[in-house]
């Protein structure tokens, strides 16, 4: 120990090693990039201090909410639900083939494989409302317009999560369907179907979830429902009925929410353990960051497994009535199951069908809708990134610093949300309710329509976007901060560090934070992910942003140029998806 | 046990505690007198009673009903803050070491200090230099002054217990309280880490209470014996008296599947 004695330091620091050094300059670059994007995005404190009156100002002439038109609401509100009917619908049929070619283990080969990957990346980078500005423009205003936007752009989604799916299932069945004969298509219903089914409808019913919230903003654009109420009593400038209509759009998010969570967990009912239902946010976080990382991530209930239970419970439960005779018609027979499952089926075919003769969409529209929607697709060719190019580069990057400016304004403020909001890491027990409280509320209001209002009250421009986008990313990231620390076991740390006297603030910064970090900071990551796809469209209501180009550019009818726009909104949404992923595997 | 209140470092009447509202009966009426500067092992099977006889005597966990004094004060009488600075002359060391794994030893041992700085702490840098310097000097003396600046969790278990009492040492505690230390840890690291927790506990003059399965270890350096079951006292002797048969014995009449 005496060597040691001399050549102590005087001051004793941590040493130099590389790996901290890079996580240092990590740490100071993203805090200098954060400080250009709030002056970049005009988000200075003066700025939203001196607008605060226009906000009382705009609460103020919010007051009382007006329900005057209240049956005008109504109709808008069930005309919003059968387009995400609809429009889930048009999307499932079209997300099942591209799916099973999009899956390497059950793809035709690599062309088939390659063109519906690239149809998922496409139509999951491009933002639902893009495809519904083309589509208004195209085909008029009305729901259907909305219900083709959200059936194209959900394939995305909805088609990576059924392709990985099918990637996970086992592949004896298959081979053993194709060593009896079988064609590509009868192995598909008979081998990959049914192992997939249950992941399936769940997702399904999720995919309903967000289309809702899609719905409503793709109304705003004048793809009907309740968002285009919201867009016409906006442009009359009556706020009382803006108010109104936020109320009516917030509860009826929130019940969606609940019907779907309720709706997936009766699907999975005996299938999933009751603690994670594969389909939750959580999940599908983890799902989307563990991109490539092996069958790692959400990791579903395994459906063979789940099968095999099911068919020893089934056997165990069937009375002898039940059993196939050895004469006569061989039937599965009934039970409460299969009549469950028969009535759920039944009703979801009888809605899909009601939404589309209620909407007056049948195949004539649907013909007619393609009719003007092709040539309107094919006069955008060839892009013109020519003109306007400066200002169109601008806007772009104006929309990153937007997403940078949020992501990180968002991580201050969902921090301490999440930690409160933490059953193992919260103050008390009504903060963590609080807490909790608070990301649901948030999580009723689209990030778009806030920024409908904000810009209202703070003018056009990349302030309203970036606040809109800050208040938002409490219901993503309080909430998926809040889940990742429930996930981590503290019990034993902060045990010793009350033991040691510590306070809980002491407790949360020792202990909770350095132990969740890469929790945190793989929830930035996808933050900022989500938030560059949300920032492209926020300019559409004059938030700020390219979608103020892509919106102009659709106006004055220079197709051309909105095609150039998409794609450089799709090469955006794209590399910052694998820039992301880049960082995360740096850091990580 | 008749030495006058202010030499003992402990004192418990009718200590005690439910959980679960009732339903489970953890402590059934402990009286414990512990005189400072002994060495005192709780023995007694898992759920006998020994982890919440050491968790009540920080307050870890509120007793449900009698009357303690621990170094002279009543813990129960106390708020946060008093609550605080008592948990700073009573240090813990667990059984799973509980440390921060993402943080390194240094930050750990400071983190001994939390319950007498104002305000959070974040890194090293973050702590005075000379409380730097001072954990750097409890490391060394536990034998992982080169490993100061390694993350926690990447030690391993013997380590890991080393960084646990240098944390303990750093609080500076009149009190030692051990929830079985070792048991953990493998045989050879278990001897070490006993035999450096006695002898820096001696050197320091500390009163230690420790609960531990190994009777071996517990005769070898324990004053006093205590075991525990069912949440009472069966037995209650001096280590001097008695064999390592003896123990073991005592050990197996606390235990009656083993009997």
């Amino acid at each position: 120990m005496s060597v040691m004695e001399t050549v102590r330091p005087r001051v004793l620091r941590p040493p130099k090693d590389k790996k901290r050094r890079r996580l240092q300059l990590v740490g100071l670059a993203v805090i200098a990039l954060f400080g250009v994007a709030l002056w970049q995005t005009g988000f200075t404190p003066w700025n939203v201090w001196g607008r605060m009156d226009s906000v009382v100002n705009l609460i103020d002439r919010m007051m009382p909410p007006s329900f005057v038109d209240w049956q005008r609401y109504v109709v808008a509100v069930i005309e919003t639900l059968w387009m995400v009917l609809a429009g889930t619908a048009i999307a499932l049929v079209l997300a099942v083939p591209v799916s099973a070619l999009a899956a390497r283990n059950i793809t035709t080969g690599p062309v088939a494989y390659n063109i519906c990957r690239f149809i998922i990346t496409l139509t999951r980078a491009v933002p639902s409302l893009v495809f519904a500005l083309i589509f208004v423009r195209a085909i008029g205003v009305g729901p259907t317009a909305g219900v083709l936007a959200m059936g194209i752009s959900s394939i995305g989604m909805i088609g990576k999560f059924f392709a990985d799916r099918i990637e996970e299932i086992d592949m004896g069945i298959v081979e053993a369907s194709r060593a009896s004969g079988a064609t590509r298509i009868q192995t598909f219903f008979s081998a990959v179907l049914p192992q997939v089914m249950t992941n399936w409808i769940s997702l399904s019913l999720y995919r309903i979830d967000i289309n809702l919230r899609s719905a409503v903003i793709l109304g705003f654009v004048g793809a009907g429902g309740i968002g285009l109420e919201l867009q016409r009593v906006q442009g009359q400038m009556v706020y009382t009925r803006v108010m109104a209509i936020a109320i009516i759009i917030f509860v009826l998010v929130l019940l969606t929410e609940r019907l779907s969570a309720m709706a997936r967990a009766a699907v999975l009912g005996r299938e999933a353990p009751a603690k994670e239902n594969p389909f939750s946010l959580r999940a599908m976080y983890r799902g989307l960051t563990a991109r490539r990382a092996g069958r790692g991530g959400a990791a579903p209930l395994g459906a063979a497994q789940a099968g095999a239970r099911d068919a020893d419970l089934q056997r165990a439960r069937t009375p002898a009535w039940r059993r196939p005779k050895a004469e006569g018609r061989i039937s599965v027979g009934w039970d409460v199951f299969r009549l469950r499952r028969w009535i759920m089926g039944v009703s979801a075919v009888v809605l899909t069908v009601g939404s589309f003769v209620l909407l007056g969409f049948g195949p004539v529209q649907l013909i007619a809708a393609i009719q003007d929607i092709v040539p309107y697709v094919v006069s955008m060719f060839p892009p013109d990134f020519v003109t306007n190019f400066t200002r169109h580069l601008d806007l772009m990057l104006e929309t990153i610093w937007m997403a940078l400016a949020a992501t990180v304004l968002g991580l201050i403020i969902s921090l301490p949300i999440g930690i409160l909001g933490a059953k193992n890491a919260t103050f008390h027990p009504i903060a963590e309710k609080l807490a909790r409280f608070s990301t649901v509320v948030v999580r009723g209001m689209p990030e778009l329509i806030i920024a409908v209002l904000l810009v209202v009250a703070f003018g056009m421009g990349p302030l309203a976007g970036v606040l809109a986008l800050t208040i938002g990313s409490i219901g993503l990231a309080g909430k998926l901060i809040a889940d990742t620390i429930e996930d981590t076991d503290l019990s034993k740390q902060n045990e010793a560090m009350r033991a040691v006297g510590s306070s809980w603030l002491q407790r949360t910064v020792t202990s909770t934070i350095p132990t969740v970090m890469p929790g945190i900071v793989g929830v930035g990551l996808y933050m900022f992910d989500v938030f560059v796809r949300a920032a492209t469209v926020m300019g559409i209501v004059g938030a700020g942003g390219i979608g103020l180009a892509l919106d102009a550019s659709i106006r004055g009818r220079q197709m051309d140029q909105t095609l150039a726009l998409i794609i450089m909104i799709f090469i955006t949404v794209y590399a910052t998806e694998r820039f992301s992923g880049w960082l995360r595997r740096q850091i990580l | 046990m008749t030495n006058s209140s202010s030499d003992l470092a402990v004192s418990l009447r009718g200590i005690t505690k439910e959980f679960n509202d009732g339903e489970v009966l953890a402590l059934r009426g402990i009286d414990l007198d512990v005189p400072r500067g002994q060495k005192l092992v709780l023995m007694g099977l898992s759920g006998s009673g020994k982890s919440t006889t050491l968790r009540v005597l920080n307050r870890l966990h509120d007793p449900t009903s009698g009357e303690m004094t621990v170094l002279g004060e009543d813990p129960m009488a106390m708020s946060a803050r008093q609550l605080r600075r008592f948990r700073q002359r009573v240090a813990f060391v667990f059984q799973h070491f509980n440390l921060v794994g993402r943080l390194t030893a240094l930050e750990n041992v400071m983190a001994g200090a939390l319950g007498t700085l104002r305000g959070p702490r974040y890194g090293v840098m973050t702590y005075p230099n000379a409380m730097r310097h001072e954990a750097l000097a409890q490391l060394e003396r536990v034998g992982l002054g080169d490993q100061a600046f390694q993350k926690a969790g990447t030690l391993s278990g013997g380590q890991q217990q080393r960084v646990g009492i240098a944390r303990a040492l750093f609080q500076k505690p009149e009190l030692v309280l051990a929830d079985e230390p070792v048991a953990s840890l493998d045989p050879e690291s278990s001897r070490q880490i006993m035999e450096l927790l006695l002898k820096v506990c001696e050197e320091d003059g500390l009163t230690v209470i420790c609960s531990l399965h190994q009777v071996e270890l517990a005769i070898e350096w324990a004053d006093r014996m205590v075991g525990l079951r069912h949440g009472e006292i069966v037995f209650d002797r001096d280590a001097s008296q008695i064999t390592i048969a003896d123990a073991s014995t005592i050990y197996a009449s606390t235990d009656p599947e083993a009997a």
